[in-house]
């Protein structure tokens, strides 16, 4: 038992270590990433400990540790919770990091801050295990908004560029929409439940309000980038490929779904919050499934492909299984990872180059990078007895079975099959047939820095799902009987996606590109969500603000209605009354007229 | 021969006021108007020239016109009255037809074109006389009448007075025109207050007049007729322009000077009796007036105009006029405002 | 009396009239202007007559001469103007306008 809380604990503090030690003089020689790749492997395999338990016992903890501050009858205090999803998912997330890091130290190795950017990396690391590991919504918000804070400064990395720039502006404002909900939900239980911690709020909510959960919704929108609030995620891809492949794998992107998890005891009593999510979902689903099919920047088309599996786990949550999307995230984790650290090393090797038109052939010169490629796209799209199969196949079939609306089920099956279709567009373009780039000897992959990492998220995308699944101590998935053609809906629209695609990129490999038609346009330009979205709403509240503020503040208030029109009538006036015409006879017509007045209105 | 016949002119006009001002006999009254003008029309005419006629020949028909009213209002008062003194009737028509004639005298609002030509027409100290000195006896009758006198009549156009005042200032560059249109403006106060307390019109009356004396004084010194000559004298003597400045500003109303003074207790007046939408007008109208005499002191102090070599070099010629009782005109005409204490004596 | 006084109101308001409206020559002005005189003039002396003011019998004739004084100023200024422009119109009085 104390093994428990004390490995966890200690999970945790090993964490801060690297931060706290660059201040002593104690790790001033040692070459500071390895050093946090080390300690985070090390954290790793502390973290095993409470993992296994659990898998072992089922055994969960809360620890209240310090009172922080009182408020009247109002109490916070720093609580962490030890449950299952906090466990499991601290043990994912060290084991990806832990790879990423050991993949950033050859794909970094020539920039000139790198003891910074691992520092980010672990703070986000840290962050996300706040985020997650909190029992009250005060911690859940300072990991929330510190997640918030780490991805700006890490898309940003390559701040010289604009687009880079622009990117993390993008995240954090999308993300600051999303904190709008948030903030409005913990106000919210804050005055109807007087308590943050997420047992009283349970206990005193039944989840039939929809303020609150409309609230929750709309942070996880934000952060999980579902329809809406999706431009930032593509956009991110501006960051460094280790960045992408935290951002998209066990941290910030999952958090606005792990909030709702986290919610689920009230999530499952409102009928009405979960027919939103699932629209919301298979929304975010279809239309990035559909973006990602015309994209050409491989690192974008995995990006997409990681909205769309975000969409895909909030249908999971639309339909009640919590479980489920968590255990979609914990495997998504894994191959999403490996995906992009795959990308990476093609990146990498072909001189920064990202266009999937100008690679090709690469599965004879960078092999491992290209079988674990092939791996992490299968596993994506569920191909059987990978990892994904385990989570994403329940998800399709407990769908099918449930009392949900067909529309929402309909486009989330089209958006599986359109996995596939873009996992073999990036198969196809970027590793069969011939070369389409200049060749380099500098090719290779060689480097165990590289390539360890790689191989041992491969087997864990192989692997990993067989074994969390088996070991899951904890499932109300209901025991399922269905027809064949229901248990074959999720493979057999795979399998049509991946036969449909091959086709069609053999027979349209050596045609001549046509011009784009605008359905193509639309897939092209995201739905032309960016522009409309970037472009239309600043310049309408721009202009809007410029029209009040200069036209009708300053030019016509300011300036037309008071000091001109009281000149320009004063000059009239002037001009009226005293141009003189030196003519007596005029004035003395205008001394009759005024003396008659005045005898007849005075009289 | 010319010294002979001014002197006898001068006396004349200096007479036929003062006959105005010391008589209760209403036939001396009209007498005495009637003597100063038609000694003003000799001086009117000093220089002989069509320019210098014309003036005089509208004045020389204004002026009889409005006498003449005046006449009938005294006879037709003396046959309902049966005396010649001054008698409080409450007949409306002779009371409008005796407001009306002495407005005309004094060239209030709806009768005030004449007074902007004529003093155009004349030289700076004849036009002086013309604001000031002629002004004194029509208002010593009204100020003797003024329980007779129609009030919305009175009131009336002492608003129009300020109002026309102002906006016809605001049209002019030449100096005569713009004090007479002042002048036309200042009447308007002294009207305004005349039927609640006639010695804050008398107050008014001194107060402009020395306003007025002094600073036809300084431009006649100077012979500036118009704002462009104004805006040269700082070549010729620049005390003069500071003086200008204190000067206009204290005929605008500007608080620490005398001008000030007479509108604060006008104002002061009025809103005691109740009548505060007209003093608000009245106010209003003041800043059209103030208006104009920033824009005169603008160019004169304020700012240096774009000018000619040769304009430069106004100071080599001297001027020899004199004005004897200029400074302490000049001081009384700024300065006089911590005096009002004093004015409580008044009432 | 009142059809006196009604009939000497009637002359004082033609003769205004006339200078107020009819605008051409000098002299008609001049001439209303002495039309008013004269009508005060003899409203004056009905009303001393029959009332027998004694004491202000000398009235009209002061009336009389200041009408005459009147009279010979606004004849100088006609000589002067009908020497300047050659003849008596008032709307040639028109060279001080701005």
């Amino acid at each position: 038992m104390n093994l428990f809380n004390s490995s966890f604990i200690m999970t945790l503090t090993i964490l801060t270590f690297p931060i706290i030690t660059p201040l002593t003089n104690l790790y001033k020689k040692s070459h500071y990433p390895g050093y946090i790749k080390t300690i985070i492997s090390i954290s790793f395999f502390l973290s095993l400990i409470p993992t296994l338990t659990m898998f072992y016992s089922g055994q969960e903890a809360t620890m209240y540790n310090w009172s922080w501050l009182n408020i009247q009858t109002f109490h916070l205090n720093i609580n962490i919770k030890l449950d299952y999803f906090s466990i499991l998912f601290m043990s994912v997330a060290l084991f990806v990091t832990w790879s990423i890091m050991e993949f950033s130290l050859w794909y970094m190795h020539s920039d000139p801050n790198m003891d910074k950017f691992f520092k980010y990396l672990l703070l986000f690391l840290i962050t996300m295990m706040i985020l997650v590991t909190a029992n009250n919504l005060f911690q859940l918000f300072i990991g929330w908004e510190s997640v918030g804070i780490m991805s700006f400064l890490l898309i940003g990395w390559w701040h010289g560029r604009s687009d880079a720039n622009t990117a993390a502006m993008q995240a954090v404002l999308y993300n600051r929409i999303g904190d709008i909900g948030f903030i409005l939900s913990m106000t919210w239980f804050l005055l109807y439940s007087n308590s943050w911690d997420l047992q009283q709020i349970f206990i005193t909510q039944e989840g039939t309000d929809i303020i609150p959960m409309l609230g929750l919704l709309l942070a996880a929108t934000g952060k999980s980038a579902q329809f809406g609030l999706h431009p930032w995620l593509p956009s991110a891809m501006e960051g460094p490929t280790p960045v992408s492949a935290l951002l998209h794998s066990s941290t910030m992107v999952v958090a606005g779904i792990f909030l709702l998890i986290r919610f689920y005891p009230l999530m499952q009593n409102n009928q009405s919050l979960q027919t939103l999510c699932l629209c919301l979902g298979a929304l975010t689903t279809l239309f990035t499934a559909i973006c990602a099919l015309t994209q050409n920047d491989i690192k974008k088309i995995v990006a997409f492909s990681t909205s769309s599996q975000l969409g895909l786990m909030m249908v999971t949550i639309g339909i009640n299984q919590p479980h489920l999307a968590f255990l979609h995230i914990c495997t998504h984790a894994f191959f999403k990872a490996m995906l992009f650290l795959c990308s990476g090393s093609i990146i990498h090797n072909l001189n920064d180059e990202q266009d999937i038109r100008k690679m090709g052939g690469l599965h004879k010169t960078l092999p491992i990078t290209s079988s674990s490629l092939m791996i992490g796209s299968m596993a994506l799209t569920g191909i059987p007895f990978l990892t994904g199969f385990y989570s994403k196949d329940l998800i399709i079939e407990s769908a099918t079975t449930s009392y949900t609306n067909a529309w929402a089920l309909v486009i989330t099956l089209i958006a599986t099959s359109l996995t596939a279709v873009y996992s073999t567009r990036i198969i196809f373009f970027a590793l069969l047939n011939n070369p389409r780039f200049n060749f380099s000897p500098s090719m290779n992959e060689n480097d165990p820095t590289m390539i360890n990492p790689i191989k041992r998220l491969a087997i864990s995308s192989i692997l990993a799902g067989f074994f969390i699944s088996y070991n899951i101590p904890i499932t109300n998935i209901p025991q399922m009987t269905m027809p064949p053609y229901m248990k074959f809906a999720a493979i057999l629209s795979t399998v049509l996606g991946f036969m449909i695609a091959l086709e069609l990129n053999v027979m349209t490999k050596n045609l001549k590109s046509n011009y784009s038609t605008k359905l193509t346009n639309f897939s092209n330009m995201l739905g032309y969500f960016p522009p409309l979205i970037h472009r239309t709403s600043p310049f309408i509240n721009l202009s809007t603000g410029q029209n009040l503020a200069s036209l009708m503040i300053d030019l016509i208030w300011l300036e037309k209605s008071l000091p001109k029109t009281i000149s320009q009538t004063q000059a009239m006036a002037s001009m009226y009354t005293s141009t003189q015409t030196g003519l007596l006879k005029l004035y003395f017509l205008s001394f009759l007229i005024s003396m008659t007045l005045a005898l007849t209105l005075l009289f | 021969m010319k010294i002979m016949l001014m002197t006898i002119i001068y006396t004349t006009l200096i007479m036929g006021t003062l006959i105005t001002l010391i008589s209760s006999h209403w036939l001396l009254m009209w007498i005495g108007l009637e003597m100063s003008m038609l000694a003003i029309i000799p001086i009117l005419m000093n220089k002989s020239n069509p320019r210098s006629t014309q003036p005089a020949t509208k004045y020389s028909l204004m002026q009889p016109t409005a006498s003449m009213i005046l006449l009938l209002s005294i006879i037709l008062t003396m046959m309902y009255s049966g005396q010649w003194s001054i008698f409080y009737s409450n007949n409306t028509t002779i009371s409008l037809i005796l407001t009306t004639s002495l407005i005309m005298k004094l060239g209030l609002a709806p009768f005030h074109f004449w007074v902007t030509e004529v003093t155009q027409g004349t030289s700076l100290l004849t036009g002086m006389v013309l604001l000031t000195w002629q002004k004194i006896a029509p208002l010593s009758i009204l100020l003797q009448n003024f329980p007779t006198i129609n009030q919305p009549l009175i009131l009336a156009s002492a608003v129009l007075s300020t109002l026309l005042g102002g906006w016809g200032g605001l049209n002019q560059t030449q100096l005569r025109k713009i004090l007479a249109y002042s002048s036309i403006a200042h009447m308007g106060w002294m009207m305004a207050v005349l039927f609640y307390n006639p010695s804050i019109s008398i107050l008014n009356l001194v107060i402009y007049i020395m306003l007025t004396i002094s600073t036809f004084s300084i431009l006649h010194t100077n012979n500036n007729l118009t704002t462009l000559a104004l805006s040269h004298m700082w070549s010729t003597s620049p005390p003069t322009i500071i003086i200008i400045l204190m000067n206009l500003l204290s005929l605008g109303g500007l608080p620490p000077l005398t001008g000030f003074a007479p509108k604060w207790i006008t104002i002061q007046e009025m809103v005691k009796n109740n009548n505060i939408t007209i003093s608000i007008i009245m106010t209003m109208m003041a800043l059209l007036s103030l208006y104009f005499y920033m824009r005169l002191t603008y160019s004169t102090t304020l700012t240096l105009f774009p000018s000619t070599n040769s304009s430069k070099f106004k100071w080599f010629f001297h001027n020899n006029k004199k004005m004897i009782m200029l400074a302490p005109l000049i001081t009384l005409s700024t300065m006089l405002l911590p005096m009002t204490p004093l004015l409580t004596t008044l009432s | 009396m009142t059809s006196i006084l009604f009939n000497i109101i009637t002359a004082f308001i033609i003769s205004f009239m006339g200078i107020m409206i009819y605008r051409s020559h000098m002299m008609s002005s001049l001439l209303c202007l002495e039309g008013m005189m004269l009508s005060m003039f003899i409203l004056g002396v009905t009303i001393m007559l029959n009332s027998h003011y004694i004491l202000a019998f000398s009235t009209p004739i002061i009336l009389l001469v200041f009408a005459a004084c009147e009279a010979a100023v606004g004849l100088a200024l006609l000589v002067m103007i009908s020497n300047t422009y050659g003849i008596d119109y008032v709307q040639n009085l028109n060279l001080l306008q701005c």
